[in-house]
């Protein structure tokens, strides 16, 4: 294609030599920029001497950690005790279910097992909690807080029947929980009417619940 | 690493480290230490520091193993929880400092702590950072030095792509500025 005239060149040439200027400008920009971004990343990535003895203390550090152990070799593991508090509580929940499941062997099961198991051991160090959801076209819904394990298949919730609701009852140990619900089996997402939000490290908040026993909850 | 080993996929690794293979585990930490605590290293200014923000993102990574999903890249679902590690380590060093420090030169003596046997490239870099907030210098860094697209980066850091790139051409025009014989281009 031919070169036309620049009717806006012809009439002001002062503008279109403004404007060579300003692209090549833009164009000596470019370069700089390219030119530092180069250093920048030659530099950025020189290793460090401290990096590799950084690596060893983190391989020692998970060769060390009891929560990977699997089997009975957690068993022998001399530190396997010194259990964590979220240990405790998943231990402690899933006593109150064996007990639990050991009932039911003798008494029917209701519509929702596990919401029964967990109601059927009501102890005085623990308060009932009531977990509400409008999840619209969710086919599943569960509860996972540090109290479960983070254990989406132990604690499924209720669809109300109509509408979008999806409703839990259960009992919790008293203290402040993080939880969260998920979706389907896949979607995470905190509580929106919950005061309380806690980094969750993986680019997303928990909810945090106080259950201190007190009417209401 | 065996042969056989090299030639899995991350995503590989990931299946047989929840598995409770041991050595999967290692793996992943050897094809990814090395990214991570560089970032860390860059955007803390601070050895120690970026080794803690390192460990808890592995030990958290490994513990949360479950909600990885495999459609996500293990390397980019591991930078958005070093990231976070960062920001938490970051936010806590602030507050220390507004508590306990005051005399300016102390600051900037602690923002480069623990370099000792770094390379002059290294040590120009983080001259170069030096006054670069946290926001901006993650972004620069994981643009710049890690090659990551924006919408990559918009995904693990949670901020708009119009935002990071903002943040990255300040963070680069301060770079620049501070970078010797940049302006010339030479």
């Amino acid at each position: 294609m031919a070169d036309r005239p620049d009717p806006e060149r012809a009439a002001n040439p002062h503008s279109s030599e403004r404007a060579a200027n300003a692209h090549s400008s833009e164009r000596a920009s470019a370069r700089e920029e390219v030119v530092i971004d180069e250093r920048v990343r030659a530099a950025y990535r020189l290793p460090s001497p401290a990096d590799e003895p950084a690596r060893a203390r983190l391989l020692a550090r998970l060769a060390a950690d009891p929560s990977k152990r699997t089997g009975w070799r957690w068993w022998l593991a001399a530190d396997a005790f010194r259990a964590r508090p979220i240990w405790v509580a998943a231990a402690f929940v899933a006593v109150l279910a064996g007990g639990a499941w050991l009932g039911s062997r003798v008494t029917p099961r209701t519509a929702n097992d596990a919401v029964a198991i967990i109601q059927s051991a009501a102890d005085p160090t623990t308060a009932p909690v009531t977990f509400v959801l409008r999840a619209p076209g969710a086919t599943r819904v569960s509860v996972v807080g540090d109290f479960n394990n983070w254990d989406a298949s132990s604690t499924p919730m209720e669809h109300s029947g109509s509408g979008d609701l999806w409703v839990l009852s259960l009992r919790l140990p008293r203290g402040v929980h993080l939880y969260s619900f998920v979706l389907d089996g896949a979607e995470w997402r905190p509580d929106p009417s919950a005061p309380l939000a806690a980094d969750d490290s993986f680019g997303g908040h928990n909810s945090v619940i106080v259950v201190d026993g007190a009417p209401g909850l | 690493m065996g042969d056989a080993r090299a030639a899995m996929t991350d995503a590989e690794c990931v299946a047989l480290a929840r598995a409770g293979d041991e050595s999967a585990r290692a793996d992943l930490v050897v094809r990814h230490h090395a990214s991570c605590i560089r970032f860390a290293r860059h955007l803390l200014g601070d050895l120690a520091d970026a080794e803690d923000a390192v460990q808890e993102t592995y030990m958290r990574a490994f513990a949360g193993l479950a909600r990885y999903e495999e459609r996500d890249a293990f390397r980019a679902w591991l930078f958005q929880i070093l990231v976070h590690r960062c920001r938490s380590v970051g936010a806590r060093r602030t507050r220390q400092r507004e508590r306990f420090v005051s005399d300016h030169q102390a600051v900037e003596r602690a923002a480069v702590s623990g370099d000792e046997g770094l390379q002059d490239a290294q040590r120009t870099l983080a001259a170069a950072l030096d006054g670069l907030d946290l926001d901006h210098r993650e972004a620069f860094l994981l643009k710049v030095g890690e090659e990551m697209e924006y919408e990559e980066m918009s995904r693990l850091t949670g901020v708009q792509v119009s935002a990071l790139k903002m943040r990255v051409k300040r963070a680069r025009d301060h770079v620049r500025a501070r970078w010797p014989g940049a302006s010339d281009g030479g």
